[in-house]
């Protein structure tokens, strides 16, 4: 869920929720003011009606100049009531019909109620029980009208705060994007800083400067990893050199044994196999840490009949008869030394594992180059087949062959996948989609 | 006049290996230990190979090569690197190197490589590669054994300029491989490289020569006459 959905939802949820209640407690306080004052105005009036009667106005013919009603009824003379307020919910129903009064009293909570006070009046020939009715127009539906306001104030205030978010969303969170496509392009061997917007919200600056910090420590890291990888290279290769250039200078020695012959040849081997460890993981490092030069088109047709003619002679050895099929068009897009390292690879585990008077098939097109050789079943698990240092029992192997391919693979874009059908070895590359 | 050679390397027993094994070689040979030190010594002779180490102590050897060629000085230039990178070789290259090998390498193939260099120097005509009766024009690639054209693939022909250049010495079977197959080396067995030398023995026999290639069992070959 996106960041201004939750903000909106959040918000729209809160005010509405703020809102109800603030339009209750409206309720509960406007009824109780209305109450309030509707009491004070009915003694008024008493005190008014009570005058003219004192005055001499005889209560049938009593009026008032505010509108509120009056009810006159004779009562016997006993007993003496204080004046009382009462509160009728409907005055039609009060009026036609007095039965229901007790009823009306009895349902004070389910509506507005008109006020009114009871008083009574008495002369020495009568007694009156004078009812005021507190007029009512101006607190008519005013449960209805407050509902109205309610609903009304939460749609806008919903619709409002829906609005503010968006374009407050969009201005404020601008800088925050900006910064995030900045970091989504970090490429750590372009060697570039990433530039991050200036913003004035604090926590963004806080964010953006985290952030540099941390490109620093990687970049940091990254150089004294890859200055580390070149010196230990340095390092082992020189010594290499040395043991190689006094094993080669021991060997023109006059008057050698066999034996010692060999124990210098042995080692000479070992010397040898040890640089080409080397060299394999230096570029196997190299590969990993994104070191390589932006990609070029190569052509598969004109790569490939390169690197047969420099395997001619090891083809020959076998008596590996080779078909090619490739698509004059089709090229890979890949950095042109990684390709022929890439190309070199299949080739030599092609003809390291064919047997002897076998078969390489070479396609190539433009979505999938595959090459695939005869040779003995699979001894193996092959799934390890891409693992570094994994081998197939192979004298003079490294185990770096296929590892270095699919590493190839993976910083290009494309994926190569292998497996064995009717004693074919067959390895295929394609764009990974 | 022997043609001079400067090598500037700061692993010392290794300078000696190569010096060793370039006195059996045509070729007078001076050491610098140091970026300064190499500077100084070509100021005062003449080279004709300077071979440098791009990691020298007090300097790069980039930076000499640089320098070198800014004055239009002569001579060929090999860049040795141990860092092995492709940068490395590009860069060497692509400022006026004429060479570059990578750590560890065959002293024969280094040999090789200078004499192909001082060959390359020499004034057009006179780059003819000769032992005794054979002569190796590497510009035509044609050989002649007593005057006679002898016809000889690739492969053959690089073969001979090897052991020319390493007369008189022990070649190893990976130092050939490497020579003829470079990376993909570790493709050759003793038996490629025994067709190819067969051949060229063959072919140098039947045109007259003697038989200079002696396998030295177990380790390789040797070119020489004795």
């Amino acid at each position: 869920m996106k960041l201004l959905h939750r903000n909106i939802i959040v918000n729209a949820a809160t005010s509405l929720v703020v809102i109800f209640l603030g339009g209750i407690i409206t309720w509960f306080f406007l009824v109780s003011k209305i109450k309030q004052e509707s009491e004070e105005h009915l003694w008024g009036e008493k005190a008014a009606i009570q005058q003219k009667l004192e005055q001499g106005t005889s209560p049938e013919t009593l009026t008032n100049n505010v509108g509120d009603e009056i009810l006159v009824k004779e009562i016997s003379p006993l007993p003496k009531h204080q004046p009382y307020f009462k509160t009728i919910a409907k005055r039609e129903q009060y009026e036609s019909n007095h039965e229901e009064e007790r009823e009306e009293e009895e349902a004070e909570e389910s509506s507005f109620e008109t006020m009114a006070l009871v008083f009574e009046h008495h002369t020495p020939q009568k007694s009156y029980e004078i009812t005021l009715i507190r007029s009512a127009d101006n607190v008519e539906e005013l449960d209805k009208n407050i509902l109205e306001a309610v609903s009304i104030s939460a749609i806008l205030m919903v619709l409002s705060l829906a609005l503010v978010n968006f374009f407050i969303y969009k201005r404020l969170w601008n800088s925050f994007y900006a910064a995030l496509r900045e970091v989504q392009n970090f490429n750590i061997s372009r060697h570039e800083m990433v530039q991050f917007p200036e913003t004035s919200i604090k926590e963004f600056q806080d964010l953006n400067r985290a952030l540099s910090q941390m490109e620093h420590k990687i970049l940091r890291d990254f150089h004294s990893l890859k200055e580390f990888t070149e010196n230990a290279s340095h390092e082992i290769q020189t010594p290499l050199a040395v043991i190689s250039s006094k094993i080669e200078m021991c060997l023109q020695e006059p008057d050698l044994s066999q034996r010692q012959v060999k124990l210098l040849i042995d080692a000479s081997h070992a010397v040898n196999t040890l640089s080409n460890l080397n060299k394999g993981l230096i570029i196997l490092t190299k590969l990993d840490n994104d070191q390589y030069d932006p990609p070029e088109l190569v052509y598969l047709h004109q790569l490939i009949s390169d690197r047969l003619q420099l395997f001619d002679d090891f083809i020959k050895e076998k008596e590996i008869s080779v078909h090619t099929n490739i698509d004059p068009s089709a090229t890979i897009l890949l950095n042109p030394l990684l390709a022929e390292t890439l190309f070199d690879n299949l080739l030599k585990n092609a003809i390291k594992h064919n047997h002897a008077k076998g078969t390489i098939t070479i396609e190539g097109s433009a979505n999938v180059l595959r090459v695939s050789n005869t040779g003995q079943s699979p001894r193996f698990d092959t799934e390890k087949l891409f693992e570094r240092f994994f081998k197939d029992s192979q004298e003079g192997s490294l185990g770096l062959g296929l590892a270095l391919v699919k590493k190839i693979c993976q910083i290009s874009g494309y994926v190569v996948s292998y497996e064995f059908k009717e004693g074919w070895h067959i390895l295929t590359i394609k764009p990974n989609r | 006049m022997k043609p001079e050679v400067l090598i500037v390397e700061d692993e010392a027993p290794l300078i000696q290996s190569i010096t060793e094994y370039l006195s059996k070689s045509e070729i007078n040979c001076q050491v610098a230990t140091t970026f300064s030190e190499a500077v100084k010594r070509i100021g005062l002779s003449k080279f004709d190979c300077v071979v440098v180490d791009i990691g020298l102590p007090d300097g790069s050897g980039i930076d000499l090569l640089q320098n070198l060629r800014k004055k239009n000085y002569d001579a060929g230039i090999i860049i040795i690197s141990a860092r092995n990178s492709v940068e490395d070789k590009i860069e060497g290259l692509n400022k006026g190197a004429d060479d570059f090998l990578s750590k560890p390498f065959h002293l024969s193939e280094l040999n090789a490589r200078i004499n192909a260099v001082l060959r390359r120097k020499k004034t057009q005509g006179k780059s003819v590669l000769e032992f005794k009766e054979i002569a190796a024009h590497p510009d035509s690639k044609d050989v002649f054994v007593n005057g006679n054209k002898v016809v000889l693939t690739n492969k053959e022909f690089e073969l001979l300029i090897y052991f020319i250049a390493n007369a008189n010495r022990i070649i190893t079977k990976e130092a050939l491989g490497f020579a003829l197959w470079k990376n993909n080396a570790d493709m050759a067995s003793g038996e490629i490289i025994y067709s190819h030398i067969k051949n060229l023995r063959k072919k140098l026999v039947d045109k007259g020569s003697r038989d200079y290639i002696q396998a030295v069992y177990g380790v390789g070959y040797k070119f020489s006459e004795a």
